[in-house]
């Protein structure tokens, strides 16, 4: 039995037995059909119905009284989709102008789904997409960076950062320096310092051309960047450098596979180079296309600069000579 | 009998013996001569490179050695003939404070004629210039157009009485650098030896008294530069 059907019985109980009680009473003795009652009779017969319906309807009412029951759903609801999450850092802290600038939004999450797209607004008018992307802005200033990105959601999410970008400070090597340290097989030795063959920046570059003749007989040449001109560290001027961080220069073989050493500074004398000893590359093997290498001058003394740059061979390296291609040679900060 | 036959086998043996032994000694120092004159004897490039760092450290005496075995190989190089005339125009300026070992060092081998060297010449210093004209001279023989050679070839005709006359010599430098091919005449080296020579003719000029030629020589001079 349900909670329904227990006080529908007591309270038809009930009715029953004041019927009776009220039948056995008045009507029957009045018809002369069956027994007659006593009056005790009677009267538990009808109070008992009056009980029975008073709990019949007590019970009936509570039942329509109790709020309804909790239906314990059987799907779980849908949770509202939430955003992802921008975030993204740049490299290096504090670039300069013409510096290659990483972008990184790899920190970015989404707490419910995944990120399908990043797009960037480097605030300069350039956009680009992807989760790491590199930039470089040809102007100094302040720059606002906005990454949007999209979840598989279809919701979005933004991130704002400012970056100063200042202005770089270089120094041109053959601005500031003279080719005049020609050393070892001179005589071997040609430079074009406006030449027009395939310049890395138009309109020249430079071009040196060694023919491993021994013209001299040492076996090797190269071509000192000295300030000033033919300043082998008997002269007290150089050039202060100061705050440089590092030397960068591009260079191509004409064939590839020149050999060739470069350096920054090194020169002796009465008044050396502030660079001692000279910072190099290392023997290199260029190819026939432009690359751009780097001299690292973290740290070093560069208050009197003389050799600015060296370029170095051998008749070894290079048996039959060869022509290598000079551009963009700088000091940076 | 046996034993006067086995004395006379036996003094003999020893001859026979003592012979063949000098003669294995003199062979084995004919092969030790000629394994180490083919194999490990000092080459001509490791000789004048031997000199030049001796030469690069100011120990001339020992560049000039390395330079004359380098010489007993190549009597006719004229680069190590120049090497070794810079040797001796160092043991002629005998101050360690000042080397002359290249082209770049051309006006500076004028300069200390007339700042240091004029009023204190001595007899031991004029025969190391002597010998370095004398290295100089036979390197132009050979290489008559280097103006490196030619110049210091000229410009030791300021120590040496008896050496070139300054003025035509330079003139002939410069005359032969503007023969050169245009490639050759933009080398850096060879266009500070001709701005040298026209220095040293100037420098000449003072020195013979004739200052009307000194202040134009002089004068044409900066204007070019």
């Amino acid at each position: 039995m349900n909670n329904v059907t227990t006080p529908m019985i007591l309270i038809g109980a009930g009715i029953i037995f004041i019927f009776f009680g009220i039948i056995g009473y008045i009507i029957l003795p009045k018809m002369g059909i069956g027994p007659r009652l006593t009056k005790w009779a009677r009267i538990c017969l009808g109070v008992t119905g009056i009980i029975l319906l008073i709990i019949g309807l007590h019970i009936q009412i509570n039942i329509y009284i109790q709020p309804a029951p909790t239906v314990t759903p059987t799907l779980t609801p849908t949770p509202t989709p939430k955003p992802p999450i921008a975030v993204f850092f740049y490299t290096p802290l504090e670039p300069k102008v013409g510096d290659e600038i990483t972008f990184d939004a790899s920190q970015s999450y989404d707490p419910d789904g995944e990120i399908e797209e990043y797009e960037w607004d480097f605030g300069d008018g350039s956009r680009a997409k992807g989760v790491l992307v590199r930039h470089s802005y040809s102007e100094s200033g302040t720059f606002t960076v906005k990454l949007t990105i999209f979840d598989n959601n279809g919701k979005k999410n933004e991130s704002i950062q400012t970056i100063n970008i200042s202005t770089k400070k270089i120094v041109n090597v053959p601005d500031a320096f003279f080719p005049s340290g020609w050393m070892g097989d001179w005589g071997d030795i040609t430079l074009d310092d406006a030449c027009t063959d395939n310049p890395h920046s138009e309109p020249t570059c430079i071009k040196i051309t060694y023919s491993a003749a021994k013209s001299q007989g040492k076996g090797w040449a190269g071509i000192y960047w000295q300030y000033p001109d033919s300043n082998w560290g008997d002269n007290p001027d150089g050039r202060d450098l100061t705050g440089a961080t590092k030397l960068t220069f591009w260079a191509r073989g004409e064939k590839g596979g020149e050999k060739a050493e470069f350096k920054v500074g090194g020169i002796d004398g009465k008044y050396p180079d502030s660079i001692q000893p000279p910072v190099s590359t290392g023997v290199i093997v260029l190819s026939d296309k432009w690359q751009q290498y780097t001299i690292d001058l973290t740290g070093k003394d560069l208050s009197h600069v003389i050799g600015g740059f060296c370029w170095v061979t051998n008749k070894n390296q290079n048996p039959y000579g060869c022509t290598i291609y000079l551009d963009d040679i700088k000091f940076e900060w | 009998m046996t034993l006067s036959l086995n004395g006379s086998m036996k003094k003999s043996e020893k001859i026979s013996i003592a012979v063949s032994i000098v003669a294995m000694c003199i062979s084995a120092i004919s092969l030790y001569i000629s394994v180490y004159v083919t194999w490990f004897a000092p080459t001509f490039e490791q000789l004048v490179e031997e000199g030049n760092i001796h030469l690069e450290k100011g120990e001339y005496w020992k560049a000039i050695r390395c330079y004359d075995k380098a010489l007993e190989i190549k009597p006719d190089d004229p680069n190590v003939l120049r090497d070794k005339g810079y040797a001796f125009i160092n043991l002629g300026i005998d101050n360690e404070n000042i080397s002359v070992t290249q082209y770049s060092d051309a006006k500076k081998f004028i300069d200390y004629y007339f700042e240091c060297y004029k009023n204190q010449s001595t007899m031991a210093r004029q025969y190391y210039f002597e010998r370095a004209f004398q290295c100089f001279s036979e390197a132009k023989i050979l290489k008559p157009e280097d103006p490196e050679i030619l110049f210091y070839y000229v410009s030791l005709g300021f120590y040496l009485p008896t050496g070139p006359d300054p003025i035509n010599g330079f003139n002939e430098i410069i005359n032969t650098i503007e023969n050169l091919p245009p490639y050759k005449k933009e080398q850096y080296p060879v266009k500070l030896i001709k701005r040298c020579s026209w220095y040293g003719i100037c420098i000449a000029y003072k020195e013979y008294g004739e200052e009307v030629k000194a202040e134009e020589c002089f004068r044409k001079l900066n204007e070019t530069n």
